[in-house]
């Protein structure tokens, strides 16, 4: 749980023990939170806006969490509400101009790196969730709110597309009898 | 190797910083502290308001007249004044909550020192009939099934010696006990309730029935407070104005409100009753309009 009893301590040792708290519940989640937002970002900068936003919201919020699944279920969740909002608010923004100081891209990416850059953030989404983070489509349209039949597509659709990318390279073995 | 392992492998790699996990922890450190002293100041807030309502609502309570004007210390009413529970709904330690103090039957209402903290004074009605001043004021028959209900005195500013300052005002509930009612308030007639003053002989200035509605767009603007709220002469109140002010109406009960001005003083009734001639006949028979 996040929030422990610590009410009859004090208040030196409740700060520590909340402090303590915090940290646990972000190198719990950190990698969980970052790599979500970097799969639909694409983007490490704003990977790290996302990450600030999700923790900031949890504090907001205040959640209780009844086991560990529960507290990474909302993370997922929120992570990905905090994406869709990231870019609804990017696309509303004016872009200025690369100046041609602007610094280059710090390391080249990997063959699936570019072929996942050819995805549809949302399709990343699901790939991230379904690869690695290994929910079902069933799982993937509950934290969603989406319908099962639909992530099976989108899901279906989006192997399709990677396949074309990565031609020979792509998964032996990877059908989606797992959905 | 699978595209599941590629995958897996290349997020592997992907991590946040540890200057990105500090920056986020002292950030949400900052924001959980910020919210703790809102929250403090929140509770701190609602408590105050709780101990100002406590204060403050045997006034209100005890009354239950959200017609009678503010009664502690002259304020507007609140929010919380007007929807506080009613008298049937509260029970209160009246020993706690009444002055310890007896009335002053010397004086023309009570004893204002009673109400030395300028707030309100409830009276049960053995003091309310040991003033003579009061009774004098108040009706010594009533109609039909009315009992005295309550009987508050306002006194805003206690601190005056002059009794019955403008301001004060004495409050009279008397009720059926089911819809129908009686109040009367008396107060000091000021040169504030001057332009309520209405004509007897000129129904215009006080029948509001001889206008159209909307009566906002039909009663002159220099008449809108004698007829909407009219106070007449204590010689000048007939039984046929009052049944008029009554009007016609196929319910049973029939509201009006009025004043009548009594030398110095100002009696203002009003009522929800269908015993019209009865409440005239109560109203007739107060000695201050003899």
């Amino acid at each position: 749980m996040v929030m422990t009893a610590f009410g009859n301590a004090p208040p030196e040792q409740r700060d520590e023990a909340a402090q303590t708290e915090l940290e646990q519940l972000i190198a719990r989640n950190a990698d969980l939170v970052y790599r979500l937002a970097y799969a639909k970002s694409g983007c490490r900068e704003d990977a790290e806006d996302i990450f600030q936003q999700v923790f900031l919201r949890f504090i907001s919020r205040r959640p209780r969490f009844d086991s560990p699944e529960h507290e990474r279920a909302w993370f997922l969740k929120v992570t990905a509400n905090c994406t869709k909002s990231f870019w609804a608010a990017a696309r509303r923004q004016k872009h200025e101009p690369l100046s041609d100081n602007a610094p280059a891209e710090e390391q080249p990416k990997s063959e699936l790196a570019e072929a996942l850059a050819q995805l549809p953030p949302d399709a990343r989404v699901l790939i991230h969730l379904f690869y690695y983070e290994g929910l079902t489509a069933v799982e993937i349209a509950e934290l969603l709110s989406r319908r099962a039949s639909t992530v099976r597509m989108q899901l279906t659709r989006a192997r399709r597309r990677l396949k074309e990318i990565l031609a020979d390279d792509f998964m032996e073995g990877d059908d989606l009898d797992e959905l | 190797m699978s595209f599941k392992d590629k995958y897996r492998a290349e997020m592997q790699n992907v991590r946040p910083g540890a200057r990105l996990i500090c920056a986020t922890g002292q950030k949400m450190a900052a924001k959980k502290a910020a919210a703790g002293k809102t929250r403090r100041i929140r509770n701190s807030a609602l408590a105050v308001a709780c101990l100002a309502l406590a204060l403050g609502l045997p006034a209100v309570c005890q009354t239950g007249d959200a017609d009678e004007p503010a009664a502690a210390g002259g304020a507007a009413p609140t929010q919380s004044r007007l929807y506080a529970p009613g008298p049937t709904n509260v029970r209160f330690d009246e020993n706690k909550l009444r002055l310890p103090l007896p009335v002053e039957t010397s004086h023309p209402v009570a004893d204002r020192s009673l109400a030395a903290d300028g707030r309100s004074l409830s009276l049960t009605a053995e003091e309310l009939a040991r003033s003579e001043v009061c009774a004098a004021y108040l009706p010594p028959t009533l109609p039909e099934d009315m009992r005295l209900a309550a009987a508050t005195l306002y006194l805003p500013r206690a601190s005056a010696q002059t009794p019955f300052a403008p301001g004060d005002s004495l409050l009279v509930r008397y009720t059926d006990g089911r819809f129908d009612y009686l109040t009367v308030r008396i107060s000091p007639y000021t040169a504030a309730d001057a332009p309520r003053l209405a004509e007897a002989d000129r129904p215009e200035t006080w029948d509001e029935a001889l206008y159209d509605l909307p009566l906002s767009a039909s009663i002159p603007a220099d008449m809108w407070q004698q007829v909407t709220d009219p106070i007449f002469p204590a010689q000048d109140i007939t039984a046929e104005i009052v049944q008029r002010l009554a009007g016609e109406s196929d319910q049973n009960a029939r509201y009006l409100r009025f004043g009548v001005k009594a030398g110095d003083m100002l009696l203002e009734y009003t009522a929800h009753t269908p015993d019209i001639a009865g409440l005239w006949q109560a109203i007739s028979e107060t000695p201050a309009l003899q």
